[in-house]
């Protein structure tokens, strides 16, 4: 279950259209923090159901010595999801299981992200980042850039194993997405058999990865 | 020439072969987010800047928001020889396609290049000037955006104020560091720049005290207003409002602005007063139920009516005005948010509007309290007086009513000089109080026989023409006016028992027990409602000739002065009962 602590109830319908009774099955949206600050951990170990806490930054708790720190650290401490949002920010604040991010981005991302929450029984936090499939994957494919062509650039002889090994292993590790899966297989398995082969042609390599980015970029 | 080569740790390996200094960016995502800029700047300086450091959100862009805050940065100080370079794995049409703010690329002196296999920068050996003009219209085809959150949004309007209003009157406030600092304010202060206007001229004169109430007087407000009075000056300036965030009602920020105002050490005069004060009043869309309305109401309707108010706020929406316009209130600053700034005169009128206002409400406070406080003691007066026990429970009201709207035609005769009548207007309005009073029934009687306090006979009709009275009349004497004195006189053909004048002066003087009608200066009061408030077309009347008969309701409506003569006597009748 996700659990919703907005105080601006105004906002949260204006940004959703009136939506919320939709998540109904899957969002709770009327509890209120209104306990003392040592009790803040009980509040949320009885909230057997947790999976996602969403916290609006400026809450006002009834408790003036909570912060949003604190809830952040006790549901991560349950090994709960957390999601901050404020209209303040600018950027979205992608971490290990946490988010922060613009409540605009939220609310409008919120939908794509509970129907996925519901049809794979897995919060990817990441969805409420994004507001489509097709970013996701652009998210997915714009990381594994960040993390192999520098690697690539640097290539010569004496590094090829390790480079090769480490593309591979990226190309693994970042594109998640089932729609990926054809397309990773034909990658991964052509640079294992370079490996294999010894035959460690470094361009040919830059060339298939852009060849399957450009498959998804811009689609 | 310089090179600074902004960068993330992983990637610095790339352009480690081009001569010039690292600026690596922090690993963690949330220190991009706060990573500005350099403090310093210089001319002549190329930039290379990776586009996407943020390894776990790389559609951020968060290395296009550090180049565009160079390039502010850089047209805000008029250091115009610079040239940015942005790098990135992705083609420069995905670069188009996925970077919101990818249009920075038309700028003059902004490129960007792929890194690739054969990635090599040349960096040339010279720069040229970038020209501010096509810089600033290509910078607002990029739609920067503002932020979502209205109250973020409200901030950056006030933000904005503050700094354009002080920037232009070269005077010196803080401002919201985080505010500042944001990629939106910082694209205003470059497409909007007012250093060619300054002015120093705009400054206070008026005299008395100020009382600025507002959520945001910390940031800046309270600063500014005190700087915008003249040193020499005795205009005292005081704020409140920093602590609203912390009291929990709406109830408890309008009892701490009435504790301010009714504060016997600060009465203010003039109040600017803020119409969003509690952090719900940012999602309200019912003007009614603004925390600023309901404090504008308490000092209209129960503190005095007579403090200035001027509505201080970031919205010039129509629906504020009509609802606020049934409470009443004396001016009305918007706050200068960025899209009047589109108006390059708008600072140098809204600053010189703000000033007069503040200083037109100053200059007519004082009367407008001091009147106010007057004809409220006077109803007091009234309540607690047993004069008024003979007449109808209504002549009260009818009085209260009649000091109302004394005050409403006193406000507007304040308002301009076009409405100076008005002055002779309220004046009249006031005077109608002492022709009423003479009404009643304890305090005079009209007939042939005229009596003063129910059976004390002032005045006989002897023929069609003749009176004989208690009191006479004495003409005017080089300085001395016209009045009447405690002495018969007899079979008097000029008098006239039935003119307020005679009716007034019989009571002062066997009422009130007074050797002649001079008292309170009477004479006077008379002579301005003859000469002077009936005419307003020759003279007008002035504001101490209205507190002069205040002041003279204020005795004889108050039944403790009452004292009925013992040894003075009216006219001698042997038909003493009353017909």
């Amino acid at each position: 279950m996700i659990y919703l602590f907005e105080d601006r109830k105004d906002r949260m319908h204006i940004l959703l259209n009136e939506k919320i009774n939709d998540f109904n099955d899957v969002l709770f949206s009327n509890k209120i923090i209104d306990i003392n600050k040592e009790n803040l951990p009980n509040f949320f170990n009885s909230l057997t159901d947790l999976d996602i806490v969403i916290l609006h930054k400026s809450y006002t708790f009834k408790d003036d010595n909570i912060t949003s720190d604190n809830v952040r650290d006790i549901v991560k401490k349950l090994n709960k999801k957390f999601v901050l949002f404020s209209g303040g920010l600018d950027n979205a604040i992608i971490g290990d299981n946490e988010i922060v991010l613009n409540s605009g981005t939220l609310y409008k991302n919120l939908n794509f992200f509970i129907q996925n929450y519901r049809n794979n029984k897995e919060a990817n936090l990441v969805y409420l980042v994004f507001n489509s499939q097709n970013e996701y994957l652009k998210h997915q494919i714009k990381k594994l850039q960040n993390a192999i062509f520098p690697n690539l650039i640097k290539f010569n002889q004496e590094n090829a194993v390790k480079i090769f090994k480490q593309t591979r292993n990226n190309v693994d590790n970042y594109l998640v997405s089932s729609e990926f899966l054809e397309d990773k297989r034909k990658l991964t398995d052509y640079i294992e058999k370079k490996i294999e082969m010894k035959d460690f042609n470094h361009t040919i390599l830059f060339e298939q990865i852009q060849k399957m980015i450009s498959k998804y970029e811009n689609n | 020439m310089k090179t600074i080569k902004i960068i993330s740790n992983d990637r610095k390996g790339l352009i480690e072969n081009i001569s010039g200094d690292f600026v690596i960016l922090p690993a963690a995502p949330e220190k991009i987010n706060t990573y500005i800029y350099p403090n310093d700047i210089a001319d002549r300086t190329n930039y290379i800047i990776e586009i996407s450091p943020d390894d776990n959100n790389p559609l951020n862009f968060n290395g296009v928001k550090i180049a565009l805050h160079l390039y502010f940065k850089h047209l805000q100080e008029k250091k115009l020889f610079f040239f940015i370079r942005l790098i990135g794995f992705e083609s420069k049409a995905d670069f188009f396609y996925d970077c919101e703010y990818s249009s920075f690329l038309k700028c003059p002196n902004v490129a960007y290049q792929q890194i690739n296999l054969d990635f090599k920068i040349n960096i040339p050996d010279d720069i040229n000037l970038v020209d501010t003009e096509i810089a600033i219209d290509l910078l607002k085809k990029i739609n920067i955006k503002p932020p979502t959150s209205h109250k973020t949004h409200h901030s950056i309007s006030n933000e904005w104020a503050i700094y354009r209003w002080s920037q232009y009157l070269g005077i010196k406030t803080s401002l919201d560091t985080e505010i500042e600092k944001s990629l939106y304010f910082q694209y205003l202060k470059t497409v909007y720049q007012i250093s060619d206007l300054k002015e120093t001229q705009t400054f206070l004169v008026s005299e008395g005290n100020l009382l600025l109430i507002d959520d945001e007087e910390a940031k800046g407000w309270s600063d500014f207003f005190k700087k915008l009075k003249l040193p020499s000056l005795d205009l005292k300036i005081d704020s409140i409002g920093k602590d609203f965030k912390s009291l929990d009602s709406k109830d408890d920020i309008i009892a701490e602005c009435e504790n301010k105002i009714r504060d016997s050490e600060f009465k203010p005069h003039t109040i600017i007063l803020d119409l969003r004060l509690h952090d719900s009043d940012f999602e309200e869309d019912d003007p009614t139920k603004l925390t600023g309305l309901k404090v504008l109401e308490k000092i209209k309707k129960e503190i005095n009516p007579g403090i200035q108010v001027i509505l201080f706020t970031a919205s010039n929406k129509v629906w504020n005005y009509q609802a606020l316009n049934t409470i009443g209130f004396d001016g009305w600053i918007t706050k200068e948010s960025p899209e009047l700034s589109v108006d390059p005169t708008f600072t140098r009128k809204a600053l010189k509007d703000l000033k007069d206002q503040i200083d037109f409400c100053q200059k007519r406070a004082s009367f407008l309290i001091n009147i106010s406080n007057e004809l409220n003691s006077l109803k007091d007066i009234i309540n607690k007086s047993n004069l008024f026990e003979s007449e109808k429970g209504e002549t009260r009201k009818k009085f209260f009513s009649n000091f109302d709207v004394t005050f409403d035609l006193l406000e507007k005769a304040t308002q301009s000089k076009d409405f100076k009548k008005y002055f002779n207007y309220a004046y009249l309005q006031l005077f109608l109080c002492v022709e009423e009073f003479l009404k009643f029934k304890n305090i005079f009687k009209y007939g042939d026989k005229c009596y003063v306090n129910q059976n004390l006979k002032v005045a006989e009709k002897i023929d069609e023409k003749k009176w004989t009275s208690a009191i006479k009349y004495i003409e005017k004497k080089q300085n001395t006016p016209s009045h009447f004195i405690y002495q018969n006189d007899d079979q008097n053909n000029r008098l006239n028992p039935q003119q307020t004048d005679f009716k007034m002066s019989s009571v002062l003087i066997f009422f009130f027990n007074q050797v002649n009608s001079k008292f309170l200066n009477w004479p006077n009061i008379r002579d301005v409602r003859n000469r002077k408030a009936a005419h307003p077309e020759k003279a007008i009347v002035k504001k101490d000739e209205v507190l002069l008969l205040v002041n003279f309701l204020k005795y004889i409506f108050n039944s403790d002065n009452m004292k009925p003569s013992e040894q003075e006597e009216g006219l001698k009748d042997e038909e003493f009962q009353d017909s």
